[in-house]
């Protein structure tokens, strides 16, 4: 690899302030100009990821031919030939060998996406400053310095420190694993410790911008970028030789030796002891080299193994690698991920507290209960024609859960239909729904216990509603702490009747002087 | 198992799923406490956890590459571009089919099309089955080896005419080759998944293979020379040309039909034959059948048989060789008793 080819920048941008950030890397918030840019193509490289050595098909059928029971057949071949002048038995040796190697080369070459794979999600263009005007070019002509301009739908064209953030929000879910968009900020970050999903200042190269718009200049590009590291690291890692490889080799190694050895004792003890025909002798210990070789042996693995791959596609497992069906079976570590591998990427309500009642999922609520209708109205949830939901995990559990305890969510909004909304952001966490219900309106709440409980006055009794009080609010705080314990993940309902909808919603008008409804807590 | 949740999460989730026990706090690692470990401190210590709360996909190759070292086999599931790595590090890399990124899968060995682990659980006694019958493949493959390596080591010494290349390659990439493919498709034996997972070091010969390949061998080159020196004592023609083409096609012919009535042996390397069925896999059955036509084809089609050098027997001399081969199936049970009583006592 050549990643030590252009030596780029290792600093610590995110933990930097913007114009320190700049004036390391010689830029100005107005873009490079055309000199800067092409000295620096030729200082950092393209950016783009390398293409990697590539072995060619002859070079991998070549590479079959280094086992040592191929060479000792092909040996055997060639003597043969030569000592019997009859090629029968060396061109169904050579058949053999041929044979083989093309199975070897077949396997090979079934193995070698994953770098294609990263290649494909590079982007073909970006839009930058230059020269203080903003131009599209080709991604791979990006250099350190370069301000990159981002709004949604972009995919970041290189590694990125932001200057300018309005709600950009960026899906790095192929780099982190967290499918939740990450809120971009541009604010220094001081832990030199953070790690990628932390480092809210940056943008990297190759994640989805999904909201928003922004801008940054770009510190790294090509294999110096966070995915370009991957791709490194991919390339580089050990291919760990599979047990069976390495029982393979054994096996062949321990053959070899043996048949070499058997061999030579027979000619010698067949021509000097024997006194038998010198070039009869050479031609049995061929025999014996042939009869001691399974020929047949690994094109049988092959088949066995590829026999297995059909059953465990049957069983949803697909085999990448052929010999992987027989690693598996000597697995003793199992390292797993949790979510949506162990447990179901799924959300399911598990606990629901009302006013001083913790209760399972499974027992019955009544269909009036406000909590039931909260979590129900406060919600976004989509239901398609052919009833599947679409929508936050979150809350697609507690539709789900409406429905188990018959709360009729079509009907009840026709009721009372959602006249205005306070969508969820993240620094209130809380979502709020109105709806029209006669001559008032319901303010539907839910939202982060913590926070929504600051905002409640009152609470709901089993019958009554009267002011909340410090004894009760500790309760809710123990119940939701219980939850959290239980690792299920705790929303907190509330609700108000206001006489009239104001023209501009207010969170701090509307979403005050609550009443208590309840707490729902969820697994995944 | 391994996740991003917080420490208290990962451990309730880990306890329900009886990963670990509940409250079993040392069982449970942060990536922040997993940074703060040299490698030859964690690589120490790795055996101690059973969940990893608050990790990034990097710390994953640490994991893996730790167990590796304490020569475990190790399997890792993985769906994002960061876990490529570390999916490519585990001896299996196992992909997401759903959530999986496609870089992921690309790194990945096996790919479960429905993201579930109890797939991974189906995988594994899929893959002991197959490993079980590639064992029993070479098991069968071995022994005529050994047996053919034998015949010709001692008929040299004896100064025989022994079989040619040609004879052994039939055997060995033809009449062989069917029921070996046949015992791949053998259903599992019913302890499968009762005994530990055979680990790194362990081989094709564990588990009793190398010494049954080593006296079945024996007893197939014993069998092999018998029929010549049969041959060879009570020729049936007359000239020396003759009663050694005899011998020769009488020991082909034995060694070819010995290992199509091995086969049903190797079908279990302990059970008897008849405890585990002789007809039950049909695969089985048309590969010995195959096999035997194609056995039978170049000794007996005539112009076949000048090119493979055989001469034609008559029915004294067939039983003699059908008796010799048969003579493996209750050698090899007789075998198989004695050595289940032995384990017993």
């Amino acid at each position: 690899m050549s990643e030590q080819k252009y030596q780029q920048f290792s600093n610590a941008f995110y933990a930097q302030s913007e114009s320190e950030v700049l004036t390391e890397l010689e830029a100005t918030s107005s873009g490079l100009n055309s000199d800067q840019v092409n000295e620096r193509v030729s200082k950092y490289g393209p950016n783009k990821l390398d293409d990697g050595k590539k072995k060619s098909l002859l070079q991998k059928f070549l590479e079959q031919f280094k086992d040592l029971m191929i060479l000792v057949l092909l040996a055997a071949a060639i003597i043969s030939a030569v000592v019997s002048h009859d090629v029968v038995d060396s061109v169904i040796i050579l058949a053999v060998v041929i044979i083989n190697a093309i199975l070897g080369v077949f396997q090979e070459s079934r193995a070698e996406a994953a770098i294609e794979a990263l290649k494909k999600m590079s982007t073909p263009h970006a839009n930058v400053l230059r020269n203080g005007d903003t131009i599209t070019v080709k991604s791979t002509e990006l250099v350190p310095g370069d301000i990159v301009l981002l709004e949604a739908g972009d995919v970041v064209p290189a590694d990125l420190r932001l200057l300018e953030s309005n709600s950009l929000k960026i899906e790095e879910s192929a780099l982190t694993g967290e499918s939740v968009s990450v809120e971009k900020e541009i604010k220094i970050i001081d832990d030199k410790q953070a790690g990628i999903g932390d480092r809210v200042n940056m943008a990297f190269s190759n994640s989805n911008v999904t909201y928003g718009r922004g801008n940054g200049v770009v510190v790294n590009t090509g294999m110096s970028t966070e995915v370009g590291k991957i791709a490194g690291m991919l390339a580089k890692a050990d291919e760990t030789t599979t047990p069976l490889k390495q029982n393979l080799n054994h096996l062949g190694k321990f053959l070899t030796i043996a048949i070499v050895i058997i061999a030579v004792v027979m000619y010698v003890v067949g021509t000097f002891f024997n006194g038998m025909d010198p070039i009869k002798m050479m031609l049995t210990s061929i025999s014996l080299a042939v009869a001691a070789i399974p020929e047949g042996l690994p094109a049988i693995v092959t088949i066995i193994l590829a026999l297995g791959t059909q059953v465990m596609a049957k069983r949803n497992a697909v085999i990448r690698k052929l010999p992987a069906v027989e690693t598996l079976g000597s697995t003793e570590i199992i390292a797993s991920d949790k979510t949506g591998t162990l447990t179901l990427n799924q959300m399911t309500v598990e606990k629901i507290y009302t006013f001083n009642q913790q209760q399972s999922a499974e027992t019955k609520l009544s269909t009036d209960n406000m909590a039931l209708k909260v979590m129900n109205f406060a919600n976004d949830t989509k239901i398609s024609q052919d009833g599947t939901m679409i929508g936050d995990p979150t809350e697609t559990a507690l539709i789900t859960f409406g429905e188990k305890h018959n709360f009729d969510l079509d009907n009840k909004l026709q009721q009372q239909p959602r006249v205005a909304e306070l969508p969820f952001d993240s620094d209130r966490k809380l979502m709020s729904t109105i709806h029209k219900d006669g001559e008032r309106s319901l303010v539907a709440v839910k939202g982060a216990p913590d926070i929504l409980l600051e905002r409640i006055t009152k609470i709901q009794t089993t019958d009554w509603i009267r002011d909340i009080t410090a004894e009760d609010k500790s309760v809710i705080l123990q119940n939701n702490q219980d939850m959290a314990k239980q690792a299920l993940r705790v929303l907190e309902m509330a609700y108000k009747y206001i006489d009239e909808v104001p023209g501009e919603l207010n969170s701090d008008e509307i979403e005050n002087n609550l009443i208590f409804a309840g707490l729902v807590g969820m697994i995944d | 198992m391994i996740t991003g949740d917080h420490r208290d999460t990962a451990e309730a989730i880990a306890a329900r799923l009886g990963i670990i026990e509940a409250g079993n706090d040392a069982a449970v690692l942060t990536g922040a406490e997993l940074d703060q470990m040299s490698t030859e401190e964690f690589d120490e210590k790795v055996e101690n956890y059973s969940v990893y709360a608050r990790v990034s996909p990097e710390h994953k190759v640490r994991i893996v590459k730790a167990w590796q070292k304490l020569g475990k086999v190790v399997a890792m599931t993985g769906d994002g571009v960061n876990d490529a790595p570390a999916l490519k590090q585990a001896d299996i890399g196992i992909g997401m089919g759903i959530t999986g990124t496609e870089v992921s899968k690309g790194a990945s060995d096996i790919v479960l099309a429905d993201d579930n682990f109890a797939t991974i659980v189906v995988a594994v006694q899929e893959g002991r089955k197959v490993f079980s019958n590639i064992q029993k493949a070479i098991q069968y493959l071995l022994a005529a080896n050994l047996g053919e390596v034998l015949t010709l080591f001692i008929a040299t010494l004896l100064a025989w005419d022994t079989m040619l290349p040609i004879h052994l390659l039939w055997i060995n990439l033809v009449t062989d080759t069917f029921p070996a493919i046949a015992l791949g498709m053998e259903p599992a034996e019913s302890n499968l998944m009762n005994h530990k997972p055979r680990g790194r070091n362990s081989n094709f010969f564990s588990g009793g293979i190398l010494s049954s390949v080593v006296y079945q061998g024996i007893f197939e080159a014993a069998m092999v020379l018998m029929v010549y020196a049969t041959a060879i004592m009570w020729p049936v023609h007359s000239g020396y040309n003759a009663i050694h083409a005899d011998a020769l096609t009488m020991s082909f012919a034995t060694l070819g039909l010995i290992q199509l009535f091995h086969a049903f042996n190797v079908k279990s390397v302990h059970q008897s034959i008849f405890k585990v069925g002789l007809f039950k896999n049909k695969a089985f059955n048309w590969a010995i059948l195959a096999s035997l036509v194609m056995m039978m084809v170049v000794i007996l089609v005539p112009g076949l048989n000048d090119a493979f050098r055989v001469a034609h027997l008559d029915i004294h001399q067939w039983v003699i060789v059908l008796g010799a081969s048969f003579a493996v199936i209750p050698f090899v049970e007789l075998v198989k008793l004695v050595q289940r009583k032995i384990k017993k006592d």
